[in-house]
Protein backbone atom coordinates (compact mmCIF):
# COMPACT_ATOMS: atom_id res chain seq x y z
CA UNK A 1 0.00 0.00 0.00
CA UNK A 2 1.34 3.19 -0.50
CA UNK A 3 1.09 6.66 1.13
CA UNK A 4 0.63 9.62 -1.25
CA UNK A 5 2.48 12.49 -0.14
CA UNK A 6 1.74 15.64 0.79
CA UNK A 7 4.86 17.80 1.22
CA UNK A 8 5.22 20.61 -1.43
CA UNK A 9 7.58 23.15 -1.47
CA UNK A 10 5.17 25.69 -0.43
CA UNK A 11 3.60 23.69 2.02
CA UNK A 12 6.98 23.65 3.14
CA UNK A 13 7.82 26.94 3.30
CA UNK A 14 4.69 28.03 4.86
CA UNK A 15 5.45 25.70 8.26
CA UNK A 16 8.93 26.68 8.66
CA UNK A 17 7.54 30.41 8.07
CA UNK A 18 6.18 29.69 12.28
CA UNK A 19 9.12 29.21 13.23
CA UNK A 20 10.00 32.46 13.62
CA UNK A 21 7.99 34.94 14.19
CA UNK A 22 8.27 38.96 14.00
CA UNK A 23 8.17 39.92 17.88
CA UNK A 24 6.95 37.56 20.66
CA UNK A 25 3.08 36.53 19.95
CA UNK A 26 3.15 33.23 21.99
CA UNK A 27 4.31 30.98 24.67
CA UNK A 28 4.81 27.89 25.17
CA UNK A 29 4.35 25.82 28.33
CA UNK A 30 5.74 22.03 27.72
CA UNK A 31 6.60 19.20 30.32
CA UNK A 32 9.84 18.61 31.60
CA UNK A 33 11.31 15.76 33.56
CA UNK A 34 10.82 14.90 36.29
CA UNK A 35 6.72 16.41 36.62
CA UNK A 36 8.21 19.87 35.61
CA UNK A 37 6.40 22.32 33.75
CA UNK A 38 8.41 24.77 31.63
CA UNK A 39 7.34 28.59 30.22
CA UNK A 40 9.47 28.98 27.12
CA UNK A 41 9.15 32.13 24.47
CA UNK A 42 8.01 31.18 21.19
CA UNK A 43 11.18 30.71 18.65
CA UNK A 44 13.34 30.29 21.84
CA UNK A 45 14.93 27.04 23.30
CA UNK A 46 15.61 28.21 26.83
CA UNK A 47 12.48 28.62 29.75
CA UNK A 48 11.82 31.66 31.36
CA UNK A 49 11.07 29.47 34.34
CA UNK A 50 10.04 26.09 35.14
CA UNK A 51 7.33 25.25 38.20
CA UNK A 52 5.81 21.70 39.66
CA UNK A 53 2.44 21.90 38.68
CA UNK A 54 0.33 22.66 35.40
CA UNK A 55 -1.59 25.20 36.73
CA UNK A 56 1.45 27.34 37.95
CA UNK A 57 2.62 27.57 35.21
CA UNK A 58 -0.32 28.60 33.36
CA UNK A 59 -1.13 31.07 35.93
CA UNK A 60 2.66 32.54 35.59
CA UNK A 61 2.17 32.64 32.00
CA UNK A 62 -0.82 34.58 31.62
CA UNK A 63 0.60 37.56 33.48
CA UNK A 64 3.94 37.14 31.81
CA UNK A 65 1.88 37.02 28.13
CA UNK A 66 -0.20 39.81 28.97
CA UNK A 67 2.75 42.10 30.31
CA UNK A 68 4.93 41.32 27.37
CA UNK A 69 1.53 41.81 24.87
CA UNK A 70 1.70 37.77 23.72
CA UNK A 71 -1.38 36.84 22.10
CA UNK A 72 -1.07 33.37 22.44
CA UNK A 73 -0.77 30.19 25.04
CA UNK A 74 -0.39 27.15 23.96
CA UNK A 75 -0.02 23.84 26.72
CA UNK A 76 2.19 20.96 25.38
CA UNK A 77 1.39 17.39 26.13
CA UNK A 78 3.48 14.68 26.80
CA UNK A 79 3.65 13.55 23.46
CA UNK A 80 4.75 17.14 22.62
CA UNK A 81 0.93 18.10 20.96
CA UNK A 82 -1.41 20.67 21.56
CA UNK A 83 -2.69 19.78 25.02
CA UNK A 84 -5.06 23.08 25.73
CA UNK A 85 -4.86 26.47 24.53
CA UNK A 86 -5.49 29.92 25.60
CA UNK A 87 -6.03 33.83 23.53
CA UNK A 88 -4.04 36.27 25.81
CA UNK A 89 -6.94 39.35 25.78
CA UNK B 1 24.95 12.87 1.54
CA UNK B 2 28.26 11.06 3.53
CA UNK B 3 28.58 8.12 5.17
CA UNK B 4 29.32 9.96 7.85
CA UNK B 5 26.37 11.68 8.47
CA UNK B 6 23.54 8.73 7.49
CA UNK B 7 21.70 7.59 10.13
CA UNK B 8 20.29 4.33 9.10
CA UNK B 9 16.81 4.58 11.19
CA UNK B 10 15.36 0.36 11.70
CA UNK B 11 12.09 1.20 13.48
CA UNK B 12 8.19 -0.08 13.31
CA UNK B 13 5.40 1.69 10.61
CA UNK B 14 3.11 0.63 13.81
CA UNK B 15 0.48 3.85 14.20
CA UNK B 16 1.33 3.54 17.89
CA UNK B 17 4.89 4.68 17.28
CA UNK B 18 4.21 7.32 15.27
CA UNK B 19 4.34 9.58 18.73
CA UNK B 20 8.02 7.98 19.12
CA UNK B 21 8.91 7.93 15.32
CA UNK B 22 8.56 11.31 14.77
CA UNK B 23 10.79 13.11 17.40
CA UNK B 24 13.21 10.56 16.30
CA UNK B 25 13.19 11.90 13.12
CA UNK B 26 13.30 15.19 14.07
CA UNK B 27 16.17 14.59 16.82
CA UNK B 28 17.89 13.04 14.10
CA UNK B 29 17.77 16.41 11.10
CA UNK B 30 17.68 18.84 14.35
CA UNK B 31 21.52 17.62 15.27
CA UNK B 32 22.38 18.18 10.98
CA UNK B 33 22.31 14.13 10.57
CA UNK B 34 20.50 12.58 6.91
CA UNK B 35 17.73 10.02 8.50
CA UNK B 36 18.01 6.73 5.81
CA UNK B 37 14.68 5.22 6.79
CA UNK B 38 12.55 2.26 4.38
CA UNK B 39 9.20 4.07 2.91
CA UNK B 40 8.19 0.50 1.01
CA UNK B 41 6.08 -1.90 2.81
CA UNK B 42 4.53 -3.56 -0.02
CA UNK B 43 7.28 -5.52 -1.45
CA UNK B 44 9.67 -7.60 1.16
CA UNK B 45 12.10 -7.81 -1.97
CA UNK B 46 12.44 -4.06 -2.54
CA UNK B 47 12.37 -2.86 1.47
CA UNK B 48 15.05 -5.54 2.35
CA UNK B 49 17.32 -4.19 -0.62
CA UNK B 50 16.81 -0.73 0.33
CA UNK B 51 17.43 -1.51 3.97
CA UNK B 52 21.02 -2.74 2.81
CA UNK B 53 21.68 0.14 1.55
CA UNK B 54 21.06 2.41 4.11
CA UNK B 55 23.43 -0.16 5.84
CA UNK B 56 26.03 0.59 3.50
CA UNK B 57 25.78 4.09 2.96
CA UNK B 58 25.26 4.83 7.06
CA UNK B 59 27.72 5.46 9.65
CA UNK B 60 25.50 5.65 12.46
CA UNK B 61 22.60 3.82 12.97
CA UNK B 62 19.42 3.42 15.74
CA UNK B 63 17.38 0.01 15.89
CA UNK B 64 14.48 0.18 18.36
CA UNK B 65 13.09 -3.12 18.89
CA UNK B 66 10.63 -2.15 21.31
CA UNK B 67 7.45 -3.60 18.90
CA UNK B 68 9.51 -6.67 18.61
CA UNK B 69 6.64 -8.60 20.00
CA UNK B 70 3.74 -10.78 19.19
CA UNK B 71 0.84 -9.30 17.78
CA UNK B 72 -1.70 -11.81 19.13
CA UNK B 73 -1.12 -13.87 22.09
CA UNK B 74 0.68 -17.11 20.88
CA UNK B 75 2.02 -15.83 17.89
CA UNK B 76 6.20 -15.34 17.62
CA UNK B 77 7.39 -11.97 17.68
CA UNK B 78 8.08 -9.94 14.54
CA UNK B 79 11.97 -10.91 13.61
CA UNK B 80 12.23 -8.55 10.65
CA UNK B 81 13.38 -5.45 12.77
CA UNK B 82 16.39 -7.72 14.91
CA UNK B 83 16.77 -9.43 11.41
CA UNK B 84 17.98 -6.13 10.36
CA UNK B 85 20.11 -5.68 13.17
CA UNK B 86 21.87 -8.13 13.35
CA UNK B 87 22.62 -6.84 9.16
CA UNK B 88 23.65 -3.85 10.17
CA UNK B 89 26.46 -5.74 13.43
CA UNK B 90 26.95 -8.17 10.56
CA UNK B 91 28.52 -5.05 8.25
CA UNK B 92 30.10 -3.83 10.74
CA UNK B 93 32.11 -6.91 11.73
CA UNK B 94 32.68 -8.03 8.85
CA UNK B 95 32.72 -5.49 6.31
CA UNK B 96 35.99 -3.44 5.16
CA UNK B 97 37.83 -0.78 7.10
CA UNK B 98 34.99 1.87 6.47
CA UNK B 99 32.53 0.13 8.25
CA UNK B 100 34.46 -0.62 11.62
CA UNK B 101 33.36 2.92 12.10
CA UNK B 102 29.83 2.38 12.84
CA UNK B 103 28.38 3.11 15.89
CA UNK B 104 25.07 1.56 16.48
CA UNK B 105 22.50 2.12 19.08
CA UNK B 106 19.71 -0.08 20.23
CA UNK B 107 16.32 1.22 21.64
CA UNK B 108 14.16 -0.44 24.07
CA UNK B 109 11.17 0.15 26.10
CA UNK B 110 12.10 -1.22 28.86
CA UNK B 111 15.98 -1.55 30.42
CA UNK B 112 17.50 -4.63 30.17
CA UNK B 113 14.20 -6.64 28.14
CA UNK B 114 16.36 -7.58 25.53
CA UNK B 115 19.69 -8.65 27.09
CA UNK B 116 17.19 -11.16 29.12
CA UNK B 117 16.23 -12.61 24.97
CA UNK B 118 19.41 -12.12 23.50
CA UNK B 119 21.74 -12.01 25.67
CA UNK B 120 24.49 -11.63 22.26
CA UNK B 121 23.79 -8.46 22.21
CA UNK B 122 25.13 -7.03 25.51
CA UNK B 123 28.27 -5.09 24.88
CA UNK B 124 26.14 -2.77 22.30
CA UNK B 125 25.07 0.30 23.42
CA UNK B 126 21.43 -0.27 24.35
CA UNK B 127 18.89 2.55 25.64
CA UNK B 128 15.27 2.55 27.20
CA UNK B 129 12.54 5.33 26.19
CA UNK B 130 9.88 4.12 28.47
CA UNK B 131 7.86 5.16 25.12
CA UNK B 132 8.25 8.90 26.21
CA UNK B 133 9.42 11.12 23.69
CA UNK B 134 11.21 13.82 26.07
CA UNK B 135 13.39 10.64 26.89
CA UNK B 136 13.70 9.26 23.50
CA UNK B 137 15.01 12.74 22.39
CA UNK B 138 17.24 12.69 26.02
CA UNK B 139 18.54 9.20 24.62
CA UNK B 140 19.50 9.92 21.39
CA UNK B 141 21.42 12.81 21.85
CA UNK B 142 23.11 11.43 24.51
CA UNK B 143 24.33 8.36 22.32
CA UNK B 144 25.34 10.63 19.60
CA UNK B 145 27.40 13.11 22.01
CA UNK B 146 28.84 9.53 23.37
CA UNK B 147 29.97 8.31 19.96
CA UNK B 148 31.12 11.38 18.19
CA UNK B 149 33.47 13.86 19.81
CA UNK B 150 34.00 15.83 16.49
CA UNK B 151 31.60 18.07 17.33
CA UNK B 152 29.41 20.24 20.10
CA UNK B 153 25.81 18.73 20.74
CA UNK B 154 22.85 21.16 22.17
CA UNK B 155 21.12 19.95 25.22
CA UNK B 156 18.36 17.51 25.32
CA UNK B 157 15.77 19.94 26.34
CA UNK B 158 16.53 22.15 23.82
CA UNK B 159 15.62 19.70 21.14
CA UNK B 160 12.77 18.90 22.79
CA UNK B 161 11.71 22.49 23.14
CA UNK B 162 11.96 22.74 19.74
CA UNK B 163 10.41 19.48 18.50
CA UNK B 164 6.90 20.71 20.47
CA UNK B 165 7.37 24.20 18.88
CA UNK B 166 7.24 22.43 15.72
CA UNK B 167 4.64 20.01 15.98
CA UNK B 168 2.36 23.04 16.85
CA UNK B 169 3.45 25.02 13.49
CA UNK B 170 3.05 21.71 11.36
CA UNK B 171 -0.21 20.63 12.56
CA UNK B 172 -2.12 23.91 12.76
CA UNK B 173 -0.64 24.81 8.82
CA UNK B 174 -1.49 21.78 7.64
CA UNK B 175 -5.28 22.36 9.36
CA UNK B 176 -5.25 25.31 7.95
CA UNK B 177 -4.34 24.20 4.60
CA UNK B 178 -7.50 21.89 4.58
CA UNK B 179 -5.51 18.82 5.61
CA UNK B 180 -7.46 16.73 8.30
CA UNK B 181 -5.90 15.20 11.14
CA UNK B 182 -5.77 11.86 10.51
CA UNK B 183 -3.92 12.69 6.74
CA UNK B 184 -1.55 14.75 9.39
CA UNK B 185 -0.83 11.70 11.34
CA UNK B 186 -0.71 9.18 8.03
CA UNK B 187 1.96 11.53 6.70
CA UNK B 188 4.68 9.39 5.22
CA UNK B 189 8.11 9.67 7.10
CA UNK B 190 9.66 11.24 4.16
CA UNK B 191 7.06 14.30 4.08
CA UNK B 192 7.77 14.63 7.83
CA UNK B 193 11.80 14.72 7.24
CA UNK B 194 11.05 17.02 4.83
CA UNK B 195 8.97 19.52 6.67
CA UNK B 196 11.07 19.36 9.46
CA UNK B 197 14.24 20.43 7.26
CA UNK B 198 12.45 23.76 6.67
CA UNK B 199 11.14 24.10 9.98
CA UNK B 200 14.52 23.71 11.26
CA UNK B 201 16.38 25.58 9.01
CA UNK B 202 14.37 28.54 9.40
CA UNK B 203 14.24 27.88 13.36
CA UNK B 204 18.19 27.95 13.80
CA UNK B 205 18.67 31.00 11.53
CA UNK B 206 19.65 34.27 13.23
Amino acid sequence: MSVRSIYTRQLGTAVAKNAKSKGLIKYHIIPSSPSKWSVVPEGSVRAVRTFNSKDQAISFTKKLAALKHAKEIIVHGADGGILSEFQVS
Amino acid sequence: MPFETNVFINCPFDDDYTILIRPLLFTVVYLDFEPKISQTISSSNIRINQIKGFIRESRFSIHDLSRSRPLKKNELPRFNMPYELGLDIGCAEFGSKKFRQKKTLILETEKYHYQKVISDISGQDIESHSDDPATLIQKIRNWFSSVDDSRKYPSPSSIWIAYTQFYEDITKTLLSEGFTSPEIEKMTNSDFIKFAKDWIKRFKAE
